[in-house]
């Protein structure tokens, strides 16, 4: 991997930092996010100049048709465990989340992989994450929703036999009163963008990398 | 990855055997027809027999011819550095040469290739990562007939550094001009003797027909130091007989005589062994070029240059279709599979179809994507303790972990674990289809690419050979 470097006047360890994540490497991005807080560095900085200034790199070779799939998870993964090690250090106002998604595979539906990629994703992209994981019936989206008051619902589905729990979920949602302040998001393999409209839904994500563009579109 | 499969073998060492043995006869009791009085010459003091117009070859002096030959596998660049060496497993790859006709993608049109249509094919060739040999793909109908091996061939020298072979030649009084070019680009004619960089292709004329001139290109060009690709083309039915095995005699006896012309004339001729058998439409009498019977019989040829030791170039990439169409694209990957699963070090046809008739840069495009997934099937199936991912399933499986956010995803994606084509690198949103793609493809890099370019001097140095042969070959 071809390593870009950062301003001359960024801490070699802030550059150590960046250089982990492109690679997805989360142990040596834990290492080093420790190492940057024991020379006293500001934790806001290591996140802007060190993470994020990673993330964006990563996005814009996915964007170029440089990076797959597989390494946007790896740096995501890196980066998360970064984060896990500055957050007791930063201000509330140092993260700013991109938005809250409540994420799971509606009732009768086991296949989860594709929304733990989309998940993924989305982590990756700042958003904060609740996975109610697979074969979710709509009132838990519901009831997640009111407790964790959620911008985003995410829903997926592989069978078209479980395909119609998505509009049940989206009526629930109506039915309690919350649909005009969440916005829900559908995908899976037999889901197309007509099928999304027809029920209901805000929007509609091909894949997993499309699912950020989406959700960011939304909100 | 490197390639880790056993080559398909559709002969059996008893059949190749007996296309050996019937190559030693044809040339023992049918003979080649051999107008080069020095040639004759040099072949008697062999041992072979001349009779009326037929020079018989005993089969003492046919492997003498063979042993006294050198593989030719070192290619290099135009500037004289190493490029890649044959036999290292991998397949390489270069296009049709000297068509006359190109598709225009403006128009759509069939009409005559210029020379700037040579410039174009080779800054895309140039440019296109499957690649790895260019030939001149167009004879130039603007220059004058004198010109039409030797204007294709400075153009190409002056727009890549990938090796290059030159078009076939015709006429013995241009392989000079050829070396000289070849020779001013890579420091001059004592490195190019000693490590030379561009090839020669010769054919004789099937059925076992040595010509005067293609004679005398044979042994002007060994003896220059260039390296020769004897290229016989016999066509099944018409200048061969209809059998592949019996073709596949008559080409082993026909490039055997052309090993045995160039070890006399220098022993240890580089070499290779070259296949460009071709069906016949018999409701037309015309050579066909869209039959699985071109992919099949280079396979065999494979196997029978291979057991001489020898590298093997063969078609591939070859349609009969006259347009891009399904049948362009079914006949064409059958063609270009077979030879590289049977193990060719080189496979042709890139760039052209209709029975190898015309050019259009978007096809060119389009088997540089066909080439990808060759390239793919070629890799085999490679079995260690990574691949076999023993250890990323014990992490992942137990822990609901996935695939695709594990590093041996990434690792392996990376050394090319699936197939990633030039368009799948490339998709655009909605998907283009894959002409407009081609298309799209062709114009960005005719528009962006920079080959590099070779320094000023030795640009005028090229047209100063190029106008010379002009005053000497040109009549008015």
């Amino acid at each position: 991997v071809e390593i870009p470097a950062l301003e001359d006047t960024v801490e070699p360890v802030l550059q150590d930092i960046f250089n982990a994540i492109l690679v997805g490497d989360a142990s040596l991005t834990v290492e080093n996010a420790r190492l940057a807080l024991e020379q006293k560095i500001d934790s806001a900085l290591i996140l802007a100049s060190g993470m994020i200034a990673a993330m964006t790199e990563v996005g814009d070779r996915f964007e170029r048709g440089d990076y797959f799939v597989p390494e946007m998870l790896v740096a995501a993964r890196a980066m998360q465990a970064g984060l896990a090690v500055l957050k007791p250090h930063l201000q509330q106002s140092d993260v700013q989340s991109e938005g809250k998604v409540v994420i799971g595979t509606v009732k009768g539906d086991m296949h989860d992989i594709g929304k733990n990629l989309v998940s993924m994703m989305l982590e990756g992209a700042g958003f904060e994450i609740i996975d109610l994981g697979t074969d979710t019936p709509a009132a838990e989206f519901v009831r997640s929703v009111q407790d964790n008051e959620a911008d985003l619902v995410a829903m997926s589905a592989l069978l078209t036999t479980t395909m119609p729990q998505m509009e049940n979920t989206i009526n629930a949602l109506l039915q309690a009163g919350l649909r005009d302040r969440v916005k829900v998001i559908v995908g899976g393999a037999p889901v197309t963008e007509s099928y999304a409209i027809e029920i209901g839904a805000d929007g509609y994500a091909k894949d997993a990398s499309r699912a950020v563009k989406v959700a960011k579109s939304l909100l | 990855m490197k390639p880790s499969f056993a080559p398909f073998r559709y002969l059996q060492d008893q059949d190749m055997a007996q296309i050996e043995e019937t190559s030693f006869r044809i040339l023992e009791e049918i003979g080649v027809s051999l107008d080069h009085v020095r040639a004759r010459e040099m072949l008697q003091d062999r041992g072979c027999r001349v009779e009326n117009d037929r020079t018989f070859i005993p089969r003492e002096a046919a492997t003498w011819g063979v042993q006294n030959v050198t593989p030719y596998k070192g290619f290099r660049c135009v500037d004289g550095t190493p490029s890649f060496t044959l036999g290292d497993g991998c397949f390489r790859v270069h296009n049709t040469a000297g068509l006359a006709y190109i598709t225009d993608m403006n128009t759509g049109r069939r009409r005559k290739a210029t020379t700037q249509d040579v410039v174009d094919s080779v800054t895309l060739l140039d440019a296109l990562e499957n690649v790895d040999i260019i030939m001149p793909t167009f004879g130039p109908q603007d220059v004058p007939a004198e010109l039409i091996t030797l204007v294709p061939t400075q153009v190409t020298l002056a727009n890549t550094n990938k090796p290059v072979i030159c078009t076939g030649i015709e006429k013995p009084e241009h392989v000079p001009y050829v070396i000289e070019m070849a020779a001013a680009c890579c420091g001059g004619l004592e490195p190019f003797r000693k490590d030379p960089t561009i090839v020669i292709p010769v054919s004789p004329v099937s059925p076992l027909t040595f010509s005067r001139d293609g004679t005398e290109a044979i042994i002007v060009a060994v003896e220059s130091g260039a390296p020769l690709m004897p290229l016989p083309c016999p066509a099944l039915g018409c200048t061969s007989p209809i059998t592949v095995a019996g073709a596949l005699a008559q080409q082993h006896a026909e490039l055997l005589t052309c090993f045995l012309i160039a070890a006399c004339a220098r022993r240890g001729a580089p070499v290779t062994y070259n296949s460009r058998i071709c069906g016949t439409n018999l409701r037309t009498g015309i050579s066909f070029w869209g039959g699985p019977e071109i992919g099949l019989s280079a396979a065999c040829s494979i196997q029978l240059g291979h057991r001489l030791g020898l590298p093997v170039n063969v078609y591939g990439l070859s349609t009969s279709s006259s347009f891009l169409d399904l049948e362009f694209a079914y006949q064409r990957m059958a063609n270009a599979l077979l030879p590289v699963i049977a193990g060719a070090d080189i496979i042709s046809g890139v760039g052209s179809y209709d029975n190898v008739s015309t050019g259009d840069h978007r096809i060119t495009v389009i088997d540089n994507e066909i080439i990808s997934i060759v390239r793919y099937a070629a890799t085999g199936c490679q079995v260690d303790e990574e691949t076999l991912a023993f250890e990323t399933m014990t992490q992942l499986i137990p822990s609901g972990g996935i695939f695709m956010a594990s590093h041996h995803t990434v690792r392996n994606m990376r050394r090319g674990a699936l197939w990633t084509s030039p368009k799948l690198l490339r998709q655009s949103d909605p998907p283009l289809d894959a002409m407009k793609w081609a298309d799209m493809r062709t114009r960005e890099i005719l528009k962006s690419h920079q080959p590099r370019r070779l320094p000023g001097e030795i640009l005028r140095e090229l047209d100063e050979i190029v106008q010379r042969a002009e005053r000497d070959l040109v009549v008015a």
